[in-house]
């Protein structure tokens, strides 16, 4: 059987108190019922020591004395608290009864040795027994004298007792059942107001926070988890967004770009010489299209693959002269000056490819960035394992560092340098880095150059 | 009719100055938010379009619309962007932007769209008469008794801005403003040299000149008798 929260809070109090009832109750029926009953055995215990008074012995036969009371009504008689009283000697004959008794009969233990109590029925009257041996100076049991009384009126009490103890216990413990759904429903209002107002928050107002109770309890820690589930959820939410929103905006330019440079030119006749002028700016176009959709891939392949990164043995100034040599045109281009100053023997345990297009990004920015007949300064330092690649170019805004290796960033001085780019290189490059244990970072003095840093795990 | 265009895509301004050039506007070109808010505060009131990108570097375009529109309620302002959910285009609306073109836009959709920016601004018609000349905007056309006649832009500009003032005098200063980017120097000598080019090309040998000269101070073209 399936219950809701509210209910099975409900019936476990439930049980635990109708648990603690029942034992409450049980307690008293039997104090009351032990009181009774020690109550009837100290009148049949008063009667005996009258009749023993009265009995004398002759060695194994019972000899009874004249008693007087024996003439009282209440042997008399059986309606009001009547006395019944039996002797029996050793063969079963019976030396006396009271005369209340009739034709009845005590039904007693012709063997038993010790006092003993029980309850009995005679005309259908509850009676309560005592049962007595009777022993002669040698301590021999000579008979058995049987009291008995009528326990009626205990009885009844008790009978009465029982039934209002019954009845109560179901009484109270129905009416707790529905005090108790009262009150756990009203517990748990606040937990269903939880329910209520996160079941509204959706992807549309993800910026919506659950309302904390005033009481700092277990249900205000509970909507402030989700509260704070919810900020983590909406800032990478917004990251999606925006990398979505960015990656949109860098693919619209070029290709609004190539739109509008053919819908013009096509608009009037042109010479061939302006034809092949515009077709060369549209390839500019379509070359910057190709290398955003290139990095949007490494970037998509390296957040959802996960990449295990080589320990190879690499010599730096191979990867690094690779890497200059690549970038030869642009380099005399700008006539710029390339100091290496890494030793032949320094070697690095990484991953030699990842490492290469680290290296790639960061000497293609310092060429592309730098000044014309700037210089790049390529250093090893052995002692902390990091490499410096330094350029003197425009340089980066402070403010603007701890954005620069974001998605798409790119800083104002690069926007408006005209340099050609999408803000993703770096972004690229520090994830390699990341998957390799490489520190990737930066300072900058701004018109005065860059200098990028890569410490290396030891 | 001048335009301001900030953007700093240079494949984008490219084509757009090149293309508008073409339709006889002068275009001053910004690619920076500064350079923008600049050249449009201090022009405001002879631009006749601003297009404006909403991200660029420096000042945003959405920061030099709503400075404009301090000062300015009238010049048109269209948005040209990459954004292109429907809450940038309400935002961008509502900073007080009159269009909005997401990239990548048809050019003859801009032009179309600045027209009838245009026309609702300065309230008038797109189809001028005077005698038997005949100028459709939309259609960048003149034509005289029928003919078509081949004017030259800066000439179909000036002839539209005298049009468009018909019966009032166009000062040197404002065919400047008009007509010439914010490149050009200031020798209005050169205004001279276009209204001979119109009257060559339109006026009728035998009568005085449609185009009046007024000394010293402009020219003007009259209501028909």
């Amino acid at each position: 059987m399936k219950l809701n929260f509210k209910k099975r809070i409900a019936t476990y109090n439930l049980l635990a108190i109708a648990i603690l009832m029942a034992i409450a109750f049980m307690t008293i029926y039997g104090v009351v019922y032990y009181t009774s009953y020690k109550h009837l055995d100290d009148d049949i215990i008063t009667e005996k020591t009258e009749v023993f008074s009265n009995l004398d012995w002759d060695d194994d036969t019972v000899i009874m004395n004249k008693m007087p009371e024996w003439e009282e009504s209440e042997h008399k008689q059986i309606e009001v608290n009547p006395t019944f009283i039996q002797i029996v000697d050793l063969n079963g004959k019976t030396l006396f009864k009271s005369a209340n008794f009739q034709e009845n009969h005590f039904l007693f233990n012709p063997k038993n040795k010790t006092t003993v109590f029980y309850n009995a029925t005679i005309n259908q009257q509850k009676i309560r027994q005592g049962q007595f041996p009777i022993f002669n100076d040698k301590s021999k049991i000579i008979g058995q004298l049987t009291i008995g009384v009528s326990q009626q009126e205990s009885y009844n009490v008790l009978y009465n007792l029982l039934i209002v103890l019954l009845a109560t216990y179901l009484f109270i413990i129905s009416i707790l059942y529905f005090i108790m759904i009262f009150v756990a429903s009203k517990a748990i209002a606040p937990v269903h107001q939880l329910i209520q107002s996160a079941s509204q928050i959706n992807y549309a107002n993800i910026n919506s926070r659950l309302p904390l109770p005033e009481n700092e309890d277990e249900i205000h820690q509970l909507a402030k988890t989700m509260n704070d589930l919810l900020s983590r959820l909406e800032s990478s939410f917004y990251q999606q967004k925006q990398f979505t929103s960015d990656a949109s905006h860098e693919m619209q330019t070029p290709l609004a770009g190539i739109k509008g440079i053919i819908e013009v030119l096509l608009r009037k006749p042109r010479t061939p010489e302006r034809h092949e002028e515009k077709m060369r700016e549209v390839l500019v176009q379509i070359n910057r299209l190709s290398q955003l959709h290139d990095q949007l891939l490494q970037l998509a392949r390296l957040e959802s693959a996960f990449i295990v990164a080589k320990k190879d043995k690499v010599y730096l100034v191979e990867i690094i002269k690779k890497c200059i040599n690549s970038y030869d045109t642009q380099i005399k281009k700008n006539s710029i000056q390339i100091q290496n100053n890494i030793s032949l023997e320094t070697v690095v345990w990484v991953d030699s490819i990842l490492l290469e297009m680290i290296v790639d990004n960061l000497i293609s920015n310092a060429i592309k960035y730098n000044k014309t007949g700037g210089s790049i300064f390529i250093d090893w330092d052995t002692t902390n394992r990091i490499l410096s690649i330094a350029d003197e170019g425009i340089g980066i805004n402070a403010d603007q560092l701890p954005l620069l290796f974001n998605r798409f960033f790119r800083a104002d001085e690069s926007r408006s340098s005209k340099i050609p780019g999408n803000g993703l290189g770096l972004s690229i490059a520090k994830r390699l880095c990341d998957v390799q244990n490489i520190k990737l970072s930066v300072s900058s003095i701004i018109s005065r150059g860059s200098t990028f840093l890569l410490q290396f795990p030891s | 009719m001048r335009i301001l265009i900030v953007e700093d895509e240079s494949a984008i301004s490219g084509f757009l100055k090149e293309g508008l050039e073409e339709e006889g506007f002068a275009v001053d070109l910004a690619d920076n938010g500064r350079k923008g808010l600049e050249l449009a505060l201090d022009f405001v009131n002879e631009y006749d379009v601003m297009l404006l990108d909403w991200m660029v570097p420096g000042v945003s375009g959405i920061e030099i619309c709503r400075s404009v529109r301090k000062v300015n309620q009238q010049v048109p302002i269209i948005f040209l962007t990459a954004k292109n959910t429907v809450d940038d285009t309400v935002f961008g609306l509502e900073t007080g932007a009159n269009d909005y073109l997401k990239k990548p836009f048809a050019f003859e959709e801009l032009l179309a769209r600045i027209r009838v920016l245009m026309r609702k601004t300065t309230g008038e018609q797109s189809i001028f008469k005077i005698g038997e000349i005949q100028m459709n905007i939309d259609v960048h056309e003149v034509t005289k008794a029928g003919k078509q006649i081949i004017l030259t832009q800066k000439e179909f500009a000036l002839l539209e801005l005298l049009l468009r003032n018909k019966g009032k005098v166009c000062r040197r200063s404002r065919i400047m403003e008009k007509i010439w980017d914010v490149h050009f120097d200031k020798d209005t000598a050169v205004i001279d040299v276009f209204i001979n080019g119109l009257r060559k090309k339109l006026d009728d040998k035998s009568s005085e000149s449609f185009i009046q000269t007024i000394r010293g101070v402009g020219y003007r073209i009259n209501e028909d008798e």
